[in-house]
């Protein structure tokens, strides 16, 4: 396995235990606000030092990586199963069915990858679950287009014309067959995406439309430390380094993943 | 375009029937056509009595398993993600037998082509292609069809496993009775393995009949060219070839003209360029498809 799966695996697996076990790790309430300690800067009592209202940086940032990672891997989670789901349909029974839910992949993918989620948080208000709804809305196209194309492909090699001639069912040849080898491709595009959405939902919590303060978030964090870069520059350091290291992270796994997992390079792996 | 077009033919159980002819002459769309893998544009294939082509696909789904292909990519006709153990349990469960029943059922069908249990963890990748072609045709003798369409089942193998898959399918013609369209373009395996025989050039029939009389004494001219296209042990017979066949088969899409072998034939006749032969008896249960015979 490259090594640049197994050192962003292992940067992932280490933020999602940050992600779980934040309350563990930290004891002070990231909500906690203390007027007398506002903006001190890195002690043994704040390793990250304070905000302006005196919240401790260190456990915002730690329970950040909940938030990003929970929204993350959400968007991710429905960009999956409603892509597998509409490529498969569409890829396996073709014709106007194909046609329409084609089209509608179309009309997604003609919008500025930007403007929907701002449209969409425009009208339902900003906040994090929104900002998961919206990016949903426009990441599963892609995934449903790769599953349709992998299926189109897979549908009329011999192995599924044997399930047929067995007598299987069309849906035990989508599950038992169809499925498991165009998920394949998929792994590698869901690792991009997730540092996709990693670095939309911290741009947009940036800008006001995602997470709503006093939730810990990173992009969150970074708009309100804007004020402070001259004085307390440590308030958008530690944010923007995590932010950096999980995109990075979800990066080299995918890079690394793309890698194995080319059936060119000889390495087939069962998933 | 049409693939295959006018042919009739019949097999009954227990019986073995050739189909030769050049790469893209329709053969293995006729196979696939008969199994209704493809859905024909016009005709019938029936199968004990009842229209193929009528059925919903519900019904013809209960007699898929009756009807089965083995394919010449047996590379293609395995899932790559599926261990052999996985492989042959699908067709088991497909007909519903016991999870129980399966394990001695799967060693069972690995005993009948030579394969010990060793290979059930393995991937078809990590197989031989002579192990692969075996896989592919226990998987769709474990269907216990009455009727199978090998395309070139052994074009790919060494003489060993060659002798042997064509022993398999041989002795489940004769014991299980199950009737075999035996698809090639390899004539001498077609002379091993068949009974009867169709001759088909650029999707019609040019000759059908029994397969011993075709080899003794071909009709057509195509076939005669096929025939003396064998290298003979004799010599003198050797140096007697003349009929050797010459240039490439028109494509199909636009298939000559009259008779679509004008052009390659020796003898044509005006006639031939203008007028499609049809299928003529010629007794002796051979048909010709020739102005000339």
């Amino acid at each position: 396995m490259p090594k640049t799966v197994r050192i962003g695996a292992i940067i992932i697996i280490c933020l999602l235990v940050v992600a779980c076990l934040a309350p563990v790790l930290t004891p002070v309430n990231p909500l906690a606000v203390n007027m007398g300690e506002k903006l001190q800067g890195l002690s043994r009592q704040h390793p990250m030092g304070t905000d302006q209202l005196g919240r401790d940086v260190l456990s915002r940032v730690l329970y950040g990586a909940r938030t990003s990672m929970a929204a993350s891997f959400s968007v991710v989670i429905i960009c999956l199963a409603v892509g597998i789901a509409i490529g498969c349909i569409a890829g396996f029974y073709g014709g106007v069915i194909d046609e329409l839910l084609m089209r509608l992949v179309d009309i997604m993918m003609a919008f500025p990858p930007f403007i929907l989620p701002i449209a969409i948080t425009g009208i339902l208000g900003p906040s994090l679950t929104n900002i998961i709804i919206a990016l949903a809305l426009t990441s599963w196209v892609g995934y449903a287009r790769m599953v349709r194309s992998s299926v189109l492909t897979l549908k009329h090699l011999d192995f599924v014309a044997a399930a047929k001639a067995m007598g299987s069912s069309r849906s035990r040849i989508i599950r038992e067959h169809i499925v498991p080898n165009a998920v394949h491709p998929l792994v590698v595009y869901a690792a991009f995406n997730a540092s996709h959405t990693i670095l939309a939902i911290s741009g947009l919590s940036f800008i006001g439309l995602g997470a709503q303060p006093p939730t810990p978030e990173w992009g969150n964090m970074l708009s309100e430390a804007c004020s402070f870069m001259g004085s307390s520059p440590y308030l958008f350091i530690f944010p923007g380094l995590m932010i950096m290291l999980t995109v990075l992270a979800f990066n080299l796994l995918g890079d690394g993943l793309r890698d194995y997992l080319d059936p060119r390079l000889g390495t087939e792996v069962d998933l | 375009m049409r693939a295959v077009d006018g042919v009739s033919l019949s097999i009954s159980r227990g019986e073995s029937f050739g189909l030769v002819g050049e790469s893209g002459c329709g053969k293995s769309t006729l196979g696939k056509l008969l199994l209704r893998m493809l859905e024909p544009t016009a005709g019938r294939v029936s199968y004990q009595g009842s229209d193929l082509g009528l059925l919903s696909e519900g019904d013809m789904k209960g007699l898929r398993p009756k009807l089965q292909p083995i394919f010449q990519d047996a590379d293609g006709s395995l899932d790559p993600r599926y261990t052999v153990y996985r492989l042959l349990a699908e067709p088991l469960q497909i007909q519903g037998m016991e999870r129980r029943k399966i394990g001695g059922m799967i060693q069972d069908l690995l005993g009948r082509v030579n394969l010990g249990t060793e290979l059930l963890e393995r991937h078809p990748h990590e197989l031989s292609g002579g192990q692969r072609q075996r896989i592919g045709l226990v998987r769709a003798l474990a269907m216990k069809p009455d009727f199978i369409v090998a395309d070139e089942p052994a074009a790919s193998l060494d003489l060993s496993v060659q002798a042997q898959v064509l022993d398999l399918l041989n002795s489940v013609r004769e014991r299980d009775g199950a009737g075999l369209l035996y698809v090639s373009h390899n004539l001498r395996m077609v002379r091993l393995m068949t009974q009867r025989l169709a001759i088909m050039y650029l999707g019609k029939f040019m000759e059908t009949g029994d397969t011993e009389s075709f080899f003794t004494k071909p009709m057509h001219p195509y076939s005669q060219m096929l025939v003396s296209s064998l290298l003979s042990l004799d010599p003198a017979k050797r140096r007697a070839r003349k009929n050797m066949i010459t240039g490439e088969p028109p494509d199909p899409s636009d298939a000559p003209g009259g008779c679509r072998f004008h052009p390659r034939c020796p003898y044509r006749k005006p006639l031939c360029l203008h007028e499609e032969p049809g299928l003529k008896d010629v007794g002796n249960s051979t048909k010709v498809a020739c102005h000339l015979v």
